[in-house]
């Protein structure tokens, strides 16, 4: 076990090595850089650059040396200093601008999940048990709907509910007087009650296709011998359905856990562009938008970690649901 | 008038039981009428073929019907309860389920749940029933599996199910009904799924824990040699209906019912024989024929009568019998009803084969598993070693053996599926003796239009995308060199249609509109479609009932006489291969032990394993077997092999050399064995013992 967890660990800063690698030239590797941005803005405003003005521009910014000598020095300092790099657009150091909104994707993130199970496990089992009922058709209906909604729609719609009948200030996640306020366990209820709109848009989606699988699984499992065996044993009916079946229908829905996750984290961006929310989304658009280099990279790095922290997490679910792949990992068969 | 075996003693009374699924708007009744007792600590066997509604009694009986089903009217007496009028949420009625009445089915790996551990599910049952403390059900579930005689209990009880063999799975299944002391056990083909040498154990297990605990069991299966072993008394039934009630001499001694006669005609005897065959199938539920449900398959019904009339179920010399030929209209039947005797006789003198065929010399299959950080470890799986074997034209050649003994990989390593990891396979085509070990993809094309398989499961072994008659005109569609005119190949496939015994008119349907036994011709039919000199069948009727099995076996040996066909029967089934195999070669562990005459092999065996084997099987007239030839343990792991006989550890004639020495194949009077102690032994086949020997069992 222990070395199953080391090795994966192992494979996951490998992961995560190659990510930065990848998103880092991928940025560099279209022509023009942060600087040329501000010479065509200049221009804009009619000021011209001279050309040794460019360059002095280049070389504060590091961005006069070569690509890979750029990504040993970012790594470099990373690794030795915690120095994520400057980001040009903001003119402050990455770390401090993406510390809180790390923080805050990852928390509505998880939020967000827990609502989707919350509310999309128990409702698909009832789906399964009472298919064809009224109850199983109105899931049904509302699922459909959930898929079919853009999510900026939704955020608009509930944007207008909440400020039309709850008078909740719009967008955000925290009340004006809030934003900038340091943490207190007001702010904290504060970014609760902002946060059920975010976490309502960005799980409809993941609810209703949940409810689907697991009552797509739990209809599988239903008539399977095993329940039969629980039957003949004299069980309950409610205690025999989810020791057995549901149990055994959460395995495929485990696995997809972390493209649920993943789902969630990438879709936030438009939704927290239409609700103002100081996430992560918004500031990597405008990074990617500016050429930002160090910005960018450092939150496709992190948001990659994520999901492959998020990989992890699921196949430790998995292992801890399912003892035959937990005996797997055990005799070191799995790769 | 009710009529059942009068008693009085009956612990599970059936009365006038009818149950119905729900289609649509239509009901369809499956169970109709159905009544028997089963009495204090005796065995009652339920026969019949697949679809008769014996699953769905046992599961009437313990009210675990799907929920499509309905019991429409009847009574399930049980110790003084009606089972059949008690409400769902009855607590009487859950603590029956599971209390008094155990329940165990076939495929114990499915029908206990993985995510378990097999401690977990036992100590369920009992702490369901009885009021015990968690220390004190564990107790118990260990005190059970030591009574199903697993071994190493305490470290089975937290192990999962699929860390342990099909009988081990099957001990837990049989421990957690017995868990809470039930009354009645009821065993839906327990055995089905087991090898012989397995299913003899577990038989031998019932038959004690029936004894010790003085249970009754209501016994459920397909096949008849089990019957003869188990049974007290035997109920036949035939599309939800009991048609023959009696005890076990007199139903399958002297089987009254036409359906009892035609199912134990249908078995496989010795020797090349066209064995006698039921017409058609049990229909579906939708298209129960108006009268008697057998009369359109019956060999004897009287027009006008049992087509019209359903017959009452009546006693007729001590036997209940639901057949006009038994009732009131006797006189319009010829009794005693005799089936028909088979048609022809082969006679095994005048056995004729042509050249060598097929020669494996040492032929291995080692399939290697990677394991370790990198896959750096390699893990060797010997599947087959030393394999040496020659097929005749025109000969059958079986290969027998318990599940993973290495058959299938043979088989499927001979037709190139699997490359051979050392060894030679040489099949005479084109006039010349081919070395087909190594060959390109092309080639191998080639070979397979002479060299051809037919799988064991009929239903996933055709594309169900595909028309009947696509599947059988594929190959040769495929076949190398100029393609067939379409008209050609039209009358080409309607002539395999009616070489197999199907109407051609048929062939535009997909598989799912043909019965498994039309499946298993159309299997047939696609295997012989460019003309092939050898088949290899693997277990091709396993998956048949008797009736439809006994008509595929006789359309193999038809083929075999009037196109000279070579097979190499895979079956693990020796009653089968009793009577269509020329020769027997019997696999342990990946290896040849025994390779003779299929007569030498199964009355004079001269290998330890295949006496084992031997004296696991069960006819009807063959249900005593000798407890002290069963085999202990399971076979060794492909992985490691011990070194010495590969048998050595469950033998019970073993010395030390077994241990150290590998046996040598040896060619005693054309009878090929490998075993050091085969010239001294005198061991037991199914029929002459009139071998005499030194060395006496040492166990």
């Amino acid at each position: 076990m222990a070395r199953f967890l080391a090795r994966r660990l192992v494979l996951m800063l490998l992961t995560v090595v190659a990510i930065s690698v990848i998103s880092f030239f991928i940025i560099i590797l279209p022509p023009g850089d942060f600087v040329d941005r501000l010479v065509q803005e200049a221009n804009q405003y009619g000021e011209n650059l001279e050309p040794h003005e460019i360059e002095d521009l280049r070389r504060n910014y590091g961005l006069d040396r070569s690509a890979v000598e750029q990504y040993f020095v970012w790594i470099r300092n990373i690794l030795l200093r915690g120095d994520f790099g400057y980001s040009f657009g903001w003119d402050l150091p990455v770390s401090e601008l993406i510390g809180q909104r790390l923080g805050l994707t990852a928390f509505l993130s998880v939020v967000t999940l827990l609502f989707v199970w919350i509310v999309a496990i128990p409702v698909g089992i009832y789906a399964a048990v009472r298919k064809y009922s009224l109850g199983d058709y109105v899931f049904t209906f509302l699922g459909f709907i959930g898929l079919a909604i853009p999510n900026f729609l939704l955020a608009l719609v509930l944007l207008y509910i909440s400020f039309r009948y709850f008078g909740q200030s719009v967008g955000g996640l925290f009340s004006p007087e809030y934003v900038n306020a340091p943490w207190t366990l007001a702010r904290f209820a504060d970014l609760l009650s902002h946060l059920w709109i975010p976490v309502i848009v960005l799980g409809t989606a993941g609810t209703a296709e949940i409810i689907r699988k697991i009552r797509a699984n739990l209809l599988d499992e239903l008539h399977r011998p095993y329940v039969l065996t629980a039957r003949a044993k004299g069980l309950g009916e409610t205690y025999l359905l989810l020791k057995y079946p549901v149990r055994h229908s959460l395995n495929p829905f485990v696995s997809e856990l972390n493209d649920l996750f993943v789902k969630i984290v990438s879709g936030e961006t438009i939704v927290a562009v239409v609700l103002g929310l100081q996430t992560t989304g918004p500031l990597l658009l405008e990074a990617l938008k500016e050429e930002d280099l160090y910005l960018a990279s450092t939150l496709i790095m992190f948001l990659s970690f994520l999901a492959v922290l998020g990989t992890l997490v699921s196949d430790l679910l998995l292992m801890l649901l399912d003892p035959k792949i937990r005996r797997q990992a055990a005799s070191q068969e799995m790769m | 008038m009710r009529q059942t075996l009068m008693r009085t003693d009956a612990l599970l009374s059936l009365q006038g039981l009818t149950v119905s699924f729900r289609d649509g708007r239509r009901r369809n009744t499956a169970l109709r009428d159905v009544g028997f007792d089963v009495p204090h600590a005796k065995t009652v066997a339920i026969v019949g073929e697949s679809g008769c509604g014996k699953s769905l009694t046992a599961r009437s009986i313990l009210r675990i019907l799907d929920t499509n089903a309905a019991i429409d009217s009847g009574q399930i007496l049980f110790e003084g309860v009606d089972l059949a009028g008690a409400s769902e949420k009855s607590p009487v009625l859950h603590g029956i389920r599971g209390g008094r009445i155990g329940l165990i089915y076939q495929e114990p790996l499915t029908a206990l749940s993985s995510f378990y551990t097999v401690g977990n599910q036992i100590m369920e049952a009992v702490r369901r029933h009885q009021d015990v403390t968690r220390t004190q059900a564990r107790e118990r579930a260990l005190d059970l599996l030591h009574a199903v005689g697993m071994p190493n209990p305490e470290q089975r009880l937290d192990a999962y199910t699929f860390e342990l063999s099909g009988g081990q799975q099957q001990r837990v299944m049989i421990a957690m009904a017995l868990g809470p002391h039930p009354s009645l056990l009821i065993a839906d083909e327990p055995t089905t799924a087991l090898d012989v040498t397995t299913q003899a154990v577990i038989l031998d297990l019932l038959q004690e824990l029936q004894q010790s605990q003085g249970m009754s069991i209501l016994f459920i299966t397909h096949d008849l040699g089990v019957v003869s072993r188990m049974a007290d008394e035997v109920v036949v039934m035939y599309l939800g209906e009991v048609v023959e009630h009696g005890t076990k001499a007199e139903v399958l001694t002297t089987p009254s019912h036409p359906y009892t006669q035609a199912l134990l005609a249908s078995l496989p005897g010795r020797g090349q024989y066209r064995q006698a065959t039921i017409q058609g199938t049990v229909p579906a539920l939708e298209d129960r024929p108006e009268g008697c449900a057998f009369a359109p398959r019956c060999a004897f019904a009287r027009p006008g009568l049992c087509d019209v009339q359903r017959p009452e179920l009546v006693r007729s010399d001590g036997v209940l019998v639901r057949c006009h030929a038994f009732g009131n209209a006797a006189p319009m039947f010829d009794l005693p009803l005799q089936s028909k005797q088979p048609d022809t006789v082969k006679g095994s003198e005048t056995r004729q084969f042509g050249d060598r065929i097929l020669d494996l010399r040492c032929v291995s299959k080692t399939f290697e598993k990677r394991e370790g950080l990198f896959g750096q470890r390699v893990r060797e799986i010997k599947a087959v070693q030393d394999i040496s074997l020659q097929l005749r034209q025109g000969e059958t050649l079986a290969l027998v053996g318990e599940s993973g003994s290495g058959k299938t990989t043979l088989g499927q390593t001979i037709v190139g599926l699997h490359k051979a990891t050392r060894g030679r396979v040489k099949f005479a085509i084109e006039g010349r003796d081919r070395d087909i070990t190594n060959l390109s993809a092309a080639e191998w094309r080639k070979v397979w239009q002479s060299m051809r398989m037919v799988f064991q499961d009929p239903f996933s072994s055709l594309n169900p995308r595909m028309t009947a008659f696509d599947i059988v005109a594929e190959p040769l569609r495929q076949r190398p060199g100029a393609p067939l005119p379409e008209p050609d190949l039209v009358r080409k496939v309607h002539e395999l249609f009616r070489l197999v015994g199907l109407d051609p008119e048929m062939s535009s349907r997909y598989p799912h509109a043909f019965s498994g036994g039309q499946r298993q011709r159309i299997g047939v039919a696609r295997a012989l479609a460019p003309d092939p000199k050898v088949i290899i069948a693997d277990e091709p009727v396993s998956a048949l009932d008797v009736s439809v099995q006994a008509q595929v076996l006789n359309l193999l040996r038809d083929l075999q006489s009037s196109l000279g066909l070579s097979y190499l029967f895979i079956s693990h089934d020796l009653n089968v291969v009793a009577s269509l195999a020329h020769r027997v070669a019997v696999m342990y562990a990946g290896r040849i032990v025994e390779l003779a005459e299929t007569d030498e092999v199964l009355d004079r065996p001269r290998h330890p394993y295949s006496e084992a084997l031997l004296s696991a099987v069960l006819t009807p007239d063959r249900a005593d077997q000798d407890s002290h030839l069963r085999l202990p343990g399971d076979p060794p792991d492909p992985s490691s092999l011990p070194p010495g006989c590969v048998f050595a550890e469950r033998c019970a004639y073993a010395t030390n050399a077994c241990t150290h020495e590998t046996p040598e194949m040896r060619n005693l009077d054309g009878h090929w064995v490998a075993c050091h102690h085969a010239e001294a032994l005198a061991l037991h086949g199914l029929r002459n013992e009139n071998f005499s020997g030194s060395l006496a069992p040492n166990s």
